[in-house]
């Protein structure tokens, strides 16, 4: 396979991108990630990752409407493309293909 | 109720200096995880941490250059602050004022939003990275090897000046050959050549001051021929020179090698291949004119040396500067022939 995967935190980034669906921005995927992590994430650094897959074209995006409790300013809306679902599908086929075969890693799942 | 509203210093530096497409989203997001609820320590560090990240992904790297002026700035008053009554204040305000345009065009850089400028300045910003490398390079060794030889000097000076013309000239053309703007192509040089300069002054007017007794040692005699008292004024003194000297040269050699990168790169671009294998042939030669006169230079007295100095810059110079357009016309007409089977 020629392509290259995604690093780690892209994937985490493009997983949470999809379970939040249709209101995809940068609160729920944030908090998508924190939950599954269990760590503080940085806005900013979900940002940059967001910024980076745009780039190339793994995700797409639009400004929503200003809202109060922003302080007024617009959600930016993310949604994956078909380009990204692909790379997405690929990284996992990479990944499995890794993880099978270790004894030390055979039947945990956390 | 009414939730209160986020901190309005982190809330006004994030609106300031948090760069990118993003900037806005990124504030709003903050701003509504802190009416959920999150601390205001929260939203201090998310707001700081995001400004980071800002600076870290921006490619033209105008945002570290602002700090890197801050911090020559703060370098230089600390040093002078040290020595005070030892210098005047002529000397500090040079400085200080040509600094102050490194500062402006590093703030201009990092406002830029328009895609072919920021091609442009990431190609400048690249560059300088390899061009910082190379000038501390040769300073640390000047700095650490107190016995160098003639000839390592000639060597290290002529060997760094020669890549500096080099870089800034591919820096030009390689920007014109994205953006085909000879304006943005110049800028691109002159990025290069300002954001090697700040790393610059930043690590060697630190050297200063963590190793003062080794600074001293290093320009004894200098300093015995000077005739000032204090060696740390002397040092001072000399770093301002030196800093000053740096801030002038580099803008005009920057400029000049980024336009005749560029211009290099528009005349051999779209020719014959022909035209860049006869280049490729009559660069080498001009570069070889141009070290023997350094090299015949070193052998005479100090006084006869400018116009064979001058003359071997110039003729390098050129000969570098369409080192990257011949290498990139070769290459690229390479790519595009047809496989024979």
């Amino acid at each position: 396979m020629s392509r290259e995967v995604l690093g780690n935190f892209e994937l985490m980034v493009m997983l949470a991108l999809i379970r939040s669906g249709d209101a995809a921005y940068g609160v729920p995927i944030s908090k998508t990630i924190e939950e599954s992590t269990r760590r503080e994430v940085l806005v900013g650094s979900v940002y940059a990752a967001l910024e980076r897959l745009e780039e190339k074209g793994f995700v797409a995006s639009e400004v929503g409407e200003p809202t109060p409790e922003r302080g007024g300013r617009a959600k930016r809306y993310f949604r994956i493309t078909e380009k990204g679902l692909r790379r997405v599908r690929d990284t996992r086929s990479a990944l499995i293909k890794l993880w099978q075969g270790i004894p030390a890693l055979q039947g945990e799942t956390r | 109720m009414k939730s209160p509203p986020p901190p309005i210093l982190p809330t006004k530096l994030l609106q300031r200096l948090a760069s990118g497409p993003h900037g806005e989203a990124v504030a709003g997001d903050l701003t509504e995880q802190y009416q959920q609820g999150r601390s205001a320590v929260w939203y201090w560090r998310q707001a700081l941490l995001a400004i980071v990240v800002s600076f870290a992904k921006d490619r033209t790297l105008g945002g570290p250059a602002i700090l890197g002026f801050l911090l020559v700035i703060l370098l230089i008053v600390v040093s002078v602050l040290c020595h005070s009554a030892s210098l005047g204040t002529g000397l500090l305000i040079t400085d200080l004022a040509l600094l102050s345009g490194y500062g402006a065009f590093a703030i201009w850089v990092w406002r830029q939003r328009r895609p072919d400028s920021r091609d442009a300045l990431t190609v400048g910003s690249q560059t300088a990275l390899i061009l910082a490398v190379v000038l501390i390079t040769s300073h640390a060794i000047e700095w650490f090897t107190l016995l160098e030889s003639r000839t390592g000097q000639l060597v290290r000076g002529a060997g760094s000046v020669l890549l500096m013309l080099a870089l800034l000239g591919a820096a030009g053309s390689a920007a014109w050959q994205r953006t085909r703007s000879t304006m943005l192509a110049v800028i691109a040089g002159l990025w290069c050549g300002s954001l090697a300069t700040l790393i610059l002054l930043s690590f060697a007017l630190t050297l200063n001051l963590a190793f003062p007794a080794h600074a001293a040692s290093w320009l004894h005699e200098a300093f015995v021929a000077s005739g000032m008292r204090d060696a740390g004024a002397f040092i001072v003194r000399n770093s301002l020179e030196a800093a000053s000297e740096i801030l002038v040269r580099m803008p005009v050699a920057a400029l000049l090698l980024g336009f005749c990168g560029a211009l290099s790169n528009a005349l051999i671009t779209g020719r014959s291949r022909t035209v860049a294998v006869v280049a490729a042939w009559f660069t080498p030669i001009i570069f070889i004119a141009g070290a023997t006169a350094l090299w015949y230079a070193n052998s005479l007295e100090r006084a006869a040396r400018p116009p064979f100095v001058m003359a071997g810059i110039l003729a390098a110079g050129i000969a570098l500067c369409g080192a990257h357009p011949i290498w990139s016309s070769l290459s690229r007409r390479h790519r595009e022939l047809p496989h024979r089977a």
